[in-house]
């Protein structure tokens, strides 16, 4: 997995790509962690994201939760897998999903 | 306890034995005398058809008064033995009391013409093996005798014989050329001391006859006698032939189950398909056939002939198979040097100079590279994948038990997924019919392509039934072995045991997906059996042996129309099973969202089946996807 973080104000752009799963999760969970105070956009690109794991959506969960408190939050460019387990597992509601 | 129960009742078996074949023979005996007494009552007969044409000089009156009664006197109980078959005890004091009363008064007219005949019974009794029986008849028939003698020539109703009387000086008789004493001695009783005549009798006729009866009746004990010990010994020599009989069938019985004998013997291995069946000639054979599993990577395949048949090749088979398993299990890798060390352990303690023939391939399941070695046994045969099955001319050893310091080369053969390997015994090739023609090496491997076998049964059935039909009522006189095996190819069936740690799932991944490409897996499948994957293993890497960490085992089978892969999860942890757990709401904000149970319920959607057992201490999870 590869974490990419550009700082925009007070927008944060984080392109995740490789497998976001449990041996991958926590480090992305301790990075956007780390770089979340103050933020009021968040966005993840999940562009090149191959999938998730429900690790991985332990920690958007996580973030969600975050950003529903200072901002918001937008998740991009999913693949077709992973929007079939946004799908199941009805993280569809809970996230937004956008381009 | 039940030890000493045995040998009372083998005891008991022993005795009612016994008794049962004394008792059969004693019927057998009654039916004899019977049919003794009905020969004497023939001869009876016959002499009455003989006096009537006045061939004796004895008068006809008399003749006929003895042998009309006698005739009667045999015949009756003769035919009551008949009608009861033999089957009373009382029967043959019946039959040897009538037989020597009819022959006493017969003696008691024709006095010592007939004399002779008094040994008859006496003879006649050795048949029930008795010694008290026949010293019974033996009594009897000297004392029958003693009154015939007294009747005969006291009472003078004997048949006339100078010489048993003494007539004073000067005496004048006249008689026909046939007379009974009393004819010749009544009207002259008062010049005759009818003591003197007695004590004449007693000691020239009944004193004679007394020492002839009684060597006859020791003989006769004697004879008696041995005739019993021989039907003992007769009796302990098919009980020992019984018991040799039912060893033989109990060796017969460990040496089929020496043999791996249950189909199929690795169900869990796909990577290949096994089959073999051992028919023996006579009761233990001298061929055999083996496979297992030398690590869980090599299967090992014998197939042998010991030289000879019964209990000397059933010996050494047995010990030939023990020795290559236990050589094959040190040396997987080399099948000559195993056939070596067998070799010098079998020629080293082979009094019985025998020897035995055997093949040993040991194939490396996720290669398919089989190694072989021949010891003088027959060419296996092989078929590649869509081709036919050909011989394979491969190198020979000299026969296992020969020389002691022979060598055995190790040949290499690489086996593509779909290939066939089918190996036998010379009791195949040389079956031979009536016309004394072999089935041959030819009949073998047409019988091999002729049928269309799409199994390793198949293969071995389909060749049998072609020996059959070839052979017909003709006998087997070898031992008929066959080993088939089919390779389906390693990539069908694949595992990893790992310390089941977060860490370690990438590696999982990796072995995983190395199979799913081979397998051209589309991409989305490939990414939904990852995921899978994580779920299960980071379950059973945080819970199975937490707080500690323990092994799991992962294992790639595929299936084909459809193409399915399979994956099982095996850890030794606590019995968990991941899918009672309920599945999660999944409509709740994401405030009010858990994630606990998410993994599995994912999963549970995206995979074709999910099952768990836990079974033998482990936690089996499979999963099933369709690609």
């Amino acid at each position: 997995m590869d974490i990419k973080k550009e700082l925009n104000g007070d927008e944060l752009k984080v392109t995740v790509s490789g497998r976001l799963d449990t041996t991958t999760a926590p480090t992305l969970e301790e990075e956007l962690k780390s770089s979340i105070d103050g933020i009021k956009k968040l966005v993840i690109d999940f562009k090149d994201l191959e999938y998730i794991s429900s690790a991985g959506l332990r920690v958007l969960l996580v973030m969600q939760r975050i950003m529903n408190k200072q901002g918001e939050m937008l998740v991009t460019d999913v693949n077709e897998t992973v929007m079939d387990i946004f799908e199941v597992t009805g993280f569809s509601d809970i996230l937004t999903i956008g381009k | 306890m039940s030890k000493i129960k045995n040998i009372i009742r083998k005891m008991r078996e022993e005795f009612l034995h016994t008794t049962e074949t004394l008792w059969q023979n004693e019927v057998n005996a009654n039916i004899f005398v019977a049919q003794i007494l009905v020969g004497t009552a023939v001869i009876d007969l016959i002499i009455m058809v003989l006096g009537f044409f006045n061939v004796f000089t004895i008068e006809r009156r008399v003749l006929y008064g003895v042998l009309l009664r006698a005739l009667f006197e045999l015949l009756i109980p003769a035919f009551v033995c008949f009608y009861y078959k033999g089957q009373k005890r009382w029967l043959k004091t019946l039959m040897l009391l009538a037989y020597t009363v009819v022959l006493a008064r017969v003696e008691s007219v024709l006095m010592h013409n007939v004399t002779l005949c008094m040994v008859f019974p006496t003879v006649l009794s050795i048949r029930y093996y008795s010694r008290s029986v026949t010293a019974a008849t033996a009594f009897l028939t000297t004392l029958l005798s003693g009154i015939a003698d007294y009747v005969g020539v006291v009472l003078r109703m004997g048949r006339l014989d100078m010489n048993m009387i003494e007539l004073p000086a000067g005496t004048v008789l006249t008689f026909d050329k046939f007379a009974l004493l009393r004819d010749v001695v009544t009207p002259i009783m008062d010049k005759v001391d009818i003591n003197h005549l007695w004590i004449h009798t007693l000691q020239h006729f009944y004193l004679p006859k007394l020492f002839l009866f009684s060597m006859v009746a020791v003989m006769a004990a004697v004879i008696a006698q041995r005739g019993r010990e021989t039907i003992f010994e007769q009796q302990k020599e098919t009980q020992k032939t019984e018991r040799i009989s039912t060893e033989l069938n109990l060796a017969r019985d460990i040496q089929a189950n020496m043999l791996p004998n249950i189909f199929p013997p690795f169900p869990e291995r796909k990577e290949f398909d096994i089959y073999a069946t051992m028919t023996p000639a006579k009761e233990v054979g001298g061929d055999f056939y083996d496979f297992y599993m030398i690590d869980e990577d090599h299967l090992a395949m014998v197939i042998a002939d010991v030289s000879g048949k019964g209990i000397p090749a059933a010996m050494l088979m047995m010990a030939s198979k023990i020795m290559i398993k236990n050589f094959a299990t040190l040396r997987a890798d080399d099948p000559g040097i195993i056939l070596e060390n067998v070799n010098y352990q079998i020629t080293k303690n082979n009094p019985a100079e025998m020897f035995v023939t055997c093949w040993l391939g040991i194939l490396e399941l996720s290669t398919g590279i089989l190694k072989a070695s021949n010891a003088g046994h027959e060419y296996p045969c092989i078929k590649r994948k869509n081709g036919k099955y050909e011989m394979i001319r491969d190198r020979h050893g000299l026969v296992l038990g020969a020389m002691d310091m022979s060598k055995y080369s190790t040949y290499e053969l690489k086996l593509e997924e779909g290939d066939s390997l089918f190996v036998y015994t010379d009791g195949v090739t040389e079956a031979t019919n009536k016309e004394n023609e072999l089935f041959g090496n030819d009949r073998l491997v047409d019988a091999l392509n002729n049928r269309e076998s799409e199994n390793v049964i198949q293969v071995i059935d389909g060749v049998a039934l072609a020996i059959d039909d070839f052979v017909q009522d003709a006998p087997q006189f070898d031992d008929i072995t066959m080993l088939a095996l089919h390779y389906n190819g390693e990539k069908h069936m694949d595992e990893l045991t790992i310390e089941a740690t977060i860490d370690n799932i990438p590696t999982v991944t990796a072995f995983v997906d190395e199979k799913l490409e081979k397998l051209d897996c589309p991409i989305k499948a490939q990414s939904q059996i990852d995921i899978a994957i994580d779920e299960l293993f980071s379950n059973i890497a945080k819970f199975a042996y937490h707080p500690e960490t323990g092994p799991a085992t992962v294992k790639v089978e595929v299936e084909e129309n459809p193409m399915t892969v399979i994956i099982t999860f095996i850890d030794h942890g606590q019995p968990y099973d991941p899918l009672k757990a309920e599945d999660p709401d999944i409509h709740l904000d994401a405030e009010n969202r858990e994630v606990g149970g998410l993994g599995v319920y994912l999963v549970k959607k995206t995979m074709d089946d999910v099952t768990y057992e836990y079974k033998d201490g482990k936690n089996i999870l499979r999963i099933k996807k369709k690609i």
